[in-house]
C-alpha cells in the first residue's frame, strides 16, 4: 500500500511540476532592442496551410536552405537589413534568417486602430510582441 | 496522467476494448495518514457544438471539466480506439481529446448554424481532408480503419485520425514557426486560428488584444468579444481542458 502512495504522489507530483513548468504565468521580460515589427503581405495573411506562406532562409537567396516560416507578425532587425531582395529577420526562437522582402508590409494593428508593436522578450524565452493600444 | 498509462497497455497490434467511463482507479482500503484523498472528477461534457474557425470547427464552447480531457474522450464508446490511433501516430493522447472536449465536449454532434465543421471534433471539410493524409502518410497501416468519404467526417473514430493529423500539421507549423515543443494551448491558436496569427498568439504578451491580431471575422466566428485579451482566450481555452494545455502536442 505504501508503495503504491508514494507512486500516485510521484505522478501527482510530476505532473503539477509540468504544469507550472510550461505553461503558466508567461509575461513580458522587457522590450527586444534592435527589432521592429513587420506584418506579412494581405495575400499571405490569408493563408490556410503554412506551406503557402514565403519562407524564411539562412541567407538571402532564393537557394539557401529553409529553416522555417514566418508568422503574421516578423521581426525584423532594426535599421532594415536589405541583400538582394530579402530583408533580414530574427525567429520567436532567436535564430537569425532572411525573409522575401516584397511579402512585408509595415505593421498595423489587425483590429485597423492605431497602436504600436513592441518586439519583446518573455519569461518563457521566446521573443514575442507586445501591443499597445 | 494515470489515465494515459492506463491506456498504453492498449498495444496497437491488439483490438482496442471500449470502456465505459473513467479508467479504473485507485481505491485504497485502508487510509494511510497524513496522505490527502485523491479524486478524480466525473467530466460535464455537454452537446453544444463549436462555432466556425479558421482551419476547423474550432469554437471554444465546450465544457470539459479542468483535468479530466482524457477522462470524457474516454467515456465515449469511441474513445479508446481514438486514443489508440493518436498513439499510432506518435500525438499524445491528451492533446485529441482536448481537442474533442474544446470542440463539441467530444460528442458527435452536426454542424452548428452557419458553419460546415461537424462532428466531435468539429472539423470542416478541407481540415479533414489535410489532416487525414497527414495521418494516413505518417501510418499507412490505419487506412483500414477509416471509414471512406464524407461519411468518415461523421464517423468520430475515423475523424480522430484526421484530427490528430492536423494536430501533427499543428505541431510542425509551430515549430516552423520557431516555437519548439509545442503544447496544447499553443495548438489551439493554430487550430482556431490558422498558421499566420495562431502561431503570433503563441507568441504574444497575455494582455495584448486577441483583435491586434486576428481579423474581425476570425473574432466574430469564435465568439470572442472586443475586449478580450490574449491571456484571458487562452484562460478560458485551459479552463475547459485543465492541465492539458500544457502538456506537449506529440508525445
Amino acid at each position: 500500500m505504501r508503495t503504491e502512495w508514494v507512486l500516485l504522489a510521484a505522478l501527482a507530483a510530476f505532473s503539477a511540476s509540468s504544469t507550472v513548468g510550461k505553461a503558466a504565468g508567461v509575461t513580458v521580460l522587457h522590450p527586444e532592442p534592435g527589432l521592429k515589427c513587420m506584418l506579412l503581405d494581405a495575400h499571405d495573411l490569408q493563408a490556410t496551410v503554412q506551406s503557402q506562406l514565403p519562407p524564411i532562409r539562412s541567407a538571402p537567396s532564393s537557394n539557401a536552405p529553409m529553416i522555417g516560416y514566418p508568422s503574421e507578425i516578423v521581426l525584423v532587425r532594426d535599421p532594415l537589413q536589405q541583400q538582394a531582395g530579402y530583408v533580414a529577420v530574427v525567429r520567436i526562437n532567436g535564430q537569425p534568417g532572411w525573409i522575401a522582402a516584397d511579402k512585408l508590409q509595415p505593421w498595423h494593428a489587425m483590429n485597423g486602430r492605431p497602436g504600436k508593436c513592441i518586439p519583446t522578450l518573455l519569461s518563457n524565452g521566446r521573443l514575442g510582441t507586445h501591443i499597445e493600444q | 496522467m494515470l489515465a494515459t498509462i492506463a491506456a498504453q497497455p492498449a498495444a496497437r497490434a491488439q483490438v482496442p476494448a471500449t470502456l465505459n467511463g473513467a479508467p479504473i482507479q485507485v481505491t485504497p482500503y485502508a487510509l494511510e495518514p497524513g496522505v490527502p484523498a485523491i479524486t478524480i472528477p466525473a467530466g460535464a461534457p455537454t452537446t453544444t457544438p463549436g462555432d466556425t474557425g479558421t482551419g476547423t470547427g474550432s469554437g471554444t464552447s465546450g465544457t470539459g471539466t479542468s483535468g479530466n480531457a482524457l477522462n470524457t474522450l474516454l467515456s465515449q464508446s469511441w474513445g479508446a480506439e481514438a486514443i489508440t490511433e493518436a498513439e499510432a501516430l506518435g500525438v499524445n493522447p491528451t492533446a485529441l481529446a482536448a481537442t474533442c472536449v474544446v470542440e463539441s465536449g467530444c460528442q458527435n454532434v452536426g454542424s452548428s448554424s452557419g458553419s460546415s465543421a461537424t462532428g466531435a471534433f468539429q472539423m470542416q471539410s478541407a481540415a479533414y481532408q489535410e489532416g487525414l493524409q497527414t495521418a494516413l502518410a505518417a501510418n499507412p497501416s490505419l487506412a483500414s480503419q477509416v471509414v471512406q468519404g464524407a461519411a468518415g467526417m461523421s464517423d468520430p473514430a475515423t475523424e480522430a485520425i484526421a484530427a490528430s493529423g492536423y494536430l501533427m500539421q499543428a505541431n510542425t507549423a509551430l515549430t516552423n514557426g520557431g516555437i519548439s515543443d509545442p503544447t496544447v494551448l499553443d495548438a489551439r491558436a493554430y487550430y482556431n486560428f490558422g498558421p499566420t496569427a495562431g502561431v503570433a498568439i503563441a507568441a504574444a504578451a497575455p494582455s495584448d488584444l486577441m483583435s491586434t491580431y486576428i481579423s474581425s471575422a476570425a473574432m466574430a466566428g469564435n465568439n470572442i468579444s472586443a475586449t478580450e485579451t490574449v491571456g484571458q482566450w487562452q484562460a478560458s481555452v485551459s479552463s475547459k481542458i485543465g492541465n492539458a494545455a500544457s502538456q506537449s502536442v506529440l508525445s
